[in-house]
């Protein structure tokens, strides 16, 4: 293990235990509610920002629809709790994520068709039709403009989502919880082919892989953690709204991202956390945030490009950064390669 | 009769349109830039319009807006893109730019304009209506559609028929050997990029009397757009002509007999179907989206 490795490890986990000791310390405090009212939205839109990771950093695809899967979840979990009268968090919670799974699935399998510029046009269309399709209220289920209100089940697995402290660790520990896994995935068999495909599908076509399972199988994983940061949101927010839908929210995921570092899972988990952590501090100073948002991702762009994670935690990479539209950008003369290839 | 008017409702909407996706179709089909920020000429154009159409009237404001385009899209070519590609950057990071730009513009525009939707004034002399074989019609849409008859033909000729319309395709097709014999190919990209956001800045003028102004029209039109480059065929006029007036007559008809909602799924639909069968589009001969 090198040093820069070691230095994350040791950040991690300060982080993991300033997440688990904060109600403690602050309990009793008239910040208490807010503040985990905060840090449940950083970890929340740090998950959902880790599944747009999951496509763009590991297979290399620019998802502009994240929304759709965040959103399907949360409208699904809504659905059964406001008409279905579901009690149980789970089940509501299970559903939801199965519902963006079958999403996560069929746009997935719309990208596999596609080249790699058309997936962002590909996952951007799909997320507007979603969208518009809710605001029409099919059948009533939606209820439109205004959203779903009191989504708000009992309890999930025997824990009380009233409690806010209680749903502050849940949300926690599932966090945590669902990157170790992530992580783990992305280091096996499965992520290796996933990463190989990102810097040369081609060649991993020809050694024998589906290249098609492979990418429907992230959609459908990117899928389910979105759907987990959408269900769970809805619960926290007791609301499902258009918003959530909105090509806004695909918006955010790119931009956490992008500030975060692709690639890294936590990078994006960082990444949210700043920006929440950031405009809580200077909102109520700053005349217009998103003009300062703008300008400090414009400035990100050119002067640190890989993001906070890879400043702070520089591990040599072993791979190079993705870039899904390159052909695209730099045409310059054919190798003769890419004639032989042609032919 | 209905129907007559409907088709000219679709044209005229068809014709904003075309020459919002006439720069788009060059810079994303042609050069494989994502610039999310073209929405961003068309509402200045439109702005410009609503402030200076009752101060100096409509073609002085057209004049204004078309300059002003051009010279955002020049900053915005020179000062964004160009950095970003000279350093081989991915093309996702032009596209986080251009989005970082649009928001920018849409929360600045929002601060001088204000948030409520406003229109602009039809030129005095085009306000009346005209009344052909019992049918009354606005001159003023009228004259959109003949306006963008003319403006595109001459595009399409410059394009299609002069050297520097035959320089710009060799820099698309092949950039290298295009600039090994010689051609100023930066320079070029540049051109084109800023012509391409001049077009927008008009259509925001001309839009302005018939389709509301507001601070975040700059990303509404923007799918749209892209479904029309894509239905036409990548860096073809032809194609966007072609793709306009299919998706403003789908939109028209699709409002007036289906829902509004339901008729932009429609669009979005018609654009994957296209993508998956189709990728060239109709009049599209190669491109990025293979």
């Amino acid at each position: 293990m090198n040093e820069a490795s070691s230095r994350a490890r040791i950040a991690g986990l300060v982080l993991v235990l300033l997440v688990a000791l904060l109600p403690v310390a602050l309990s009793g405090s008239r910040y208490a509610g807010y503040v985990q009212h905060v840090v449940v939205q950083m970890l929340l839109l740090g998950l959902f920002a880790m599944s747009w990771d999951l496509v763009f950093g590991y297979l290399g695809l620019f998802s502009f629809g994240h929304a759709a899967f965040y959103g399907v979840a949360g409208y699904t979990a809504g659905m059964l709790v406001v008409h279905g009268g579901v009690q149980s968090g789970f089940v509501a919670l299970l559903a939801g994520v199965a519902m963006a799974m079958v999403v996560g699935a069929i746009v997935g399998f719309l990208c596999t068709r596609v080249g790699s510029v058309a997936v962002f046009l590909v996952t951007f269309a799909c997320a507007e039709a979603v969208y518009l399709l809710t605001i029409t209220n099919p059948l009533g289920l939606t209820n439109g403009d205004n959203g779903l209100l009191g989504v708000a089940p009992k309890t999930l697995l025997g824990i009380p989502l009233s409690n806010q402290t209680a749903f502050y660790y849940m949300t926690a520990v599932l966090v945590v919880m669902l990157y170790l896994l992530l992580r783990a995935l992305m280091k096996s068999h499965f992520g290796r082919v996933v990463l190989a495909i990102r810097d040369n599908e081609q060649r991993v076509r020809f050694a024998g892989y589906s290249v098609d399972q492979y990418k429907v199988a992230v959609f459908v994983i990117a899928a389910a953690y979105a759907g987990v940061a959408g269900v769970l949101t809805t619960f926290h927010e007791k609301i499902a709204s258009p918003e959530q839908l909105s090509w806004a929210v695909s918006s955010e995921a790119v931009l956490y991202t992008t500030l975060g570092g692709a690639g890294s899972l936590l990078g994006p988990l960082l990444g949210a956390s700043t920006v929440i952590l950031v405009r809580e501090l200077l909102s109520d100073y700053l005349h217009s945030w998103l003009i300062f948002v703008a300008l400090c991702y414009l400035v990100l762009i050119f002067v640190l490009p890989e993001g906070l994670f890879p400043m702070l935690f520089a591990r040599k990479r072993r791979t190079t950064p993705p870039s899904p539209l390159p052909a695209a950008l730099h045409r310059e003369a054919p190798s003769a390669a890419d004639i032989a290839q042609q032919r | 009769m209905t129907l007559v008017l409907q088709s000219l409702n679709g044209l005229t909407i068809a014709a904003i349109y075309i020459l919002l996706a006439a720069g788009l179709t060059i810079v994303f089909g042609l050069q494989g830039i994502v610039n999310i920020a073209h929405g961003v000429f068309y509402m200045v154009g439109a702005y410009l319009g609503v402030t200076l159409v009752p101060r100096i009237g409509f073609a002085a404001a057209m004049a204004v807006a078309t300059a002003s385009g051009f010279v955002l899209g020049l900053a915005l070519e020179l000062g964004v893109v160009r950095p970003l590609t000279r350093w081989k950057r991915p093309g996702t990071q032009v596209l986080v730019a251009t989005l970082a730009v649009s928001i920018l513009a849409s929360e600045v525009t929002k601060l001088i304009w204000g948030s409520v939707p406003q229109t602009s004034d039809m030129p005095i002399a085009l306000s009346g209506s005209v009344e052909w074989l019992g049918l009354t019609y606005p001159l003023y849409w009228l004259f959109v559609i003949g306006f963008t008859v003319a403006l595109m033909a001459a595009l399409g000729w410059i394009f299609n028929r002069t050297d520097l319309g035959i320089l710009v395709q060799s820099i698309a097709l092949d950039s290298a050997t295009s600039q090994a014999m010689g051609t100023n190919g930066p320079l070029i990209n540049t051109m084109v990029f800023a012509l391409g956001a001049a077009v927008a800045a008009l259509a925001g003028v001309l839009a302005g009397p018939i389709l509301t102004v507001y601070p975040t029209m700059c990303f509404d039109l923007l799918m749209i757009l892209f479904v029309i480059v894509i239905l036409g065929g990548l860096g073809s006029l032809a194609g966007v002509v072609a793709g306009g007036v299919i998706v403003g007559f789908a939109n028209t008809f699709g409002v007036a007999y289906l829902t509004g909602t339901l008729g932009n799924i429609a669009v979005f639909v018609v654009m994957i179907v296209v993508l998956l069968f189709r990728p060239l589009g109709l009049f599209g001969r190669e491109g990025i989206l293979k």
